[in-house]
């Protein structure tokens, strides 16, 4: 791609008296102040929220300048259908400067999705069977009989993300906990115990966008998108709200996005600096980052124990604690990723900046039912 | 499996006094799919109806500890129950487990079908898997 990121926008995540939109605007704001342009230069939008109201809503108070604003949905990787949308339209020269926007306001507790809306019958959720926990806990407990590993990988997972979002000023989840403190916590569906999930929450993220050559000449630190790749789910893969599974489980849709950001980038897995990966709950941490090429299934233990992938480690991963730590305002929960690998590559994230001056970062939001976008970003 | 000879009763139907989940199979690439569907996802080509297997063995088993929010519909005192992938041959059926305490079930249990009460119009809408007989413990 031919496409930077030259700014960018938080509102924190966690839980607010204010409405989903509000974040919206507050991070749409910041992310044009961070790049020194004002909304009148905006040439193209995209956002996307599934229960805090129309994305393209926001040009009320932004200001009516007549700007195409394309509102996106999919499901939890919808923040990177907004950059996808925003970053094509940069590369197909319908915009030179292009906002993308995600915010959310869920209520508490698990997502809580209706039959219909994956055309599936009545009885699938009246049994009891379509709860998403249930999913990932099914998917991991095969994972980790299939690969001979223990259950107390997860409990050092969360507690990484915990521990990284202690240290970051916009997570949710900032009290650290012991590995033994997560692993006793109480059972939601095993092996998975209420420590290791993350939960909806509220915020809003945004950046602003341009093309490379534009980029290099309004701004010294902006950051490429050397690769943006999105794909959707091919058959045999084990997602969530399936009545059925085929007998042999293929490679999923990260895995195949995962691989094509990483050759469209002309960069490897081992070449990357810092990567923020979907943690809707440690399992899924644990599985990605085989599945997007960091390792061989079923290797993870290693990276794990030897503390690569810690702040200070070979390969630092989900820097601001993730899903887990920040919890999940589904619009803007991959913008929050991608936000925290651009402070990263610029040296701008504080306390839990990585050492050595990171040049490349990868990231990847997954959702259902199957979905990934993964991107490769350098300085 | 064959397309099912008996009538088929919500879910279920019986084969010389078998019951089996009724699911569907691909008339051109042999997958089968729970509950029945009209096209193949793999391939679209049309299905069948199809009887599946009445045995197999749990692929992945948890247990759901706290009540799933509405449309669940379930007994006025919520009890934790198990939830599985019961490999069938063909195809992996989601399905929750009874007959055993919720947390002592294992990958590779082997397991039956049986269904669950008809309704006034004689379907059944609901199934469970139970241990085999000789599996229980």
């Amino acid at each position: 791609m031919t496409v930077s990121i030259v700014g960018v926008g938080l509102h924190p995540f966690g839980r607010f008296d204010v409405t989903g939109r509000e974040m919206g605007l507050v991070a749409a704001r910041a992310a044009l102040d961070d790049a020194g342009v004002a909304w009148g230069d905006v040439d193209f939008a995209a956002g996307g929220s599934r229960d805090a109201g129309h994305a393209d809503t926001l040009v009320s108070e932004l200001g009516l300048t007549g700007v195409p604003f394309v509102t996106v949905y999919n499901g939890c990787g919808t923040a990177g259908s907004a950059i996808l949308t925003c970053a094509q339209a940069i590369e197909a020269g319908a915009a030179e400067v292009a906002l993308a926007v995600g915010f959310d306001k869920h209520a508490r507790g698990p997502f809580n999705s209706t039959a219909a809306e994956y055309g599936l019958p009545d009885w699938y959720a009246e049994d009891g069977m379509m709860v998403t926990t249930q999913f990932f806990a099914l998917k991991i407990q095969r994972y980790l009989h299939d690969h001979g590993l223990d259950a107390r990988l997860l409990g050092e997972l969360a507690a990484k993300a915990l521990r990284n979002g202690s240290i970051a000023p916009h997570a949710w989840r900032r009290t650290p906990r012991s590995v033994d403190e997560i692993m006793s916590a109480p059972m939601v569906n095993d092996p998975l115990t209420s420590y290791m999930f993350c939960s909806p929450s509220e915020g809003g993220a945004a950046i602003v966008l341009m093309s490379t050559e534009r980029a290099r000449q309004v701004s010294d630190r902006s950051v490429e998108v050397k690769a943006l790749e999105f794909r959707t789910r091919k058959f045999g893969t084990f997602e969530v709200f399936s009545p059925w599974l085929a007998p042999e489980i293929a490679a999923g849709a990260t895995y195949h996005a995962a691989r094509a950001a990483f050759e469209a980038a002309g960069v490897g897995p081992d070449e990357i600096d810092v990567a923020q990966i979907q943690d809707t709950e440690a399992g899924a941490e644990l599985m990605h980052i085989a599945e997007c090429g960091f390792c061989e299934h079923g290797e993870q233990e290693k990276l794990i124990v030897s503390g690569d992938l810690e702040i200070g480690g070979r390969l630092p991963v989900n820097t601001d604690g993730g899903l887990i730590a920040n919890g999940e305002p589904i619009g803007a929960s991959g913008l929050r990723q991608v936000i925290e690998c651009v402070l990263q590559l610029q040296g701008r994230a504080g306390e839990r900046q990585v050492p050595g001056e990171p040049r490349t970062a990868f990231t990847q939001v997954y959702g259902a039912p199957g979905i990934s976008t993964c991107s490769v970003l350098t300085r | 499996m064959s397309t099912p000879a008996a009538p088929v009763r919500g879910l279920i139907t019986s084969i010389d006094g078998d019951d089996h989940l009724v699911g569907s199979r691909c008339t051109s690439c042999d997958t089968h799919v729970f509950p029945t569907q009209a096209t193949c996802p793999r391939c679209g080509a049309a299905t069948v109806d199809a009887a599946l297997p009445a045995t197999g063995f749990v692929w992945s088993a948890t247990v759901q500890r706290n009540e799933p929010k509405p449309p669940y519909v379930g007994p006025a005192e919520f009890e934790p129950f198990a939830v599985a992938y019961v490999d069938l041959g063909p195809v992996r059926v989601e399905s929750r487990l009874e007959g055993r305490a919720a947390d002592a079930w294992h990958i590779g249990d082997p397991v039956r079908l049986a269904p669950g009460e008809a309704d006034a119009n004689g379907d059944v809408w609901s199934y469970r898997f139970v241990p085999t007989r000789g599996g229980a413990s």
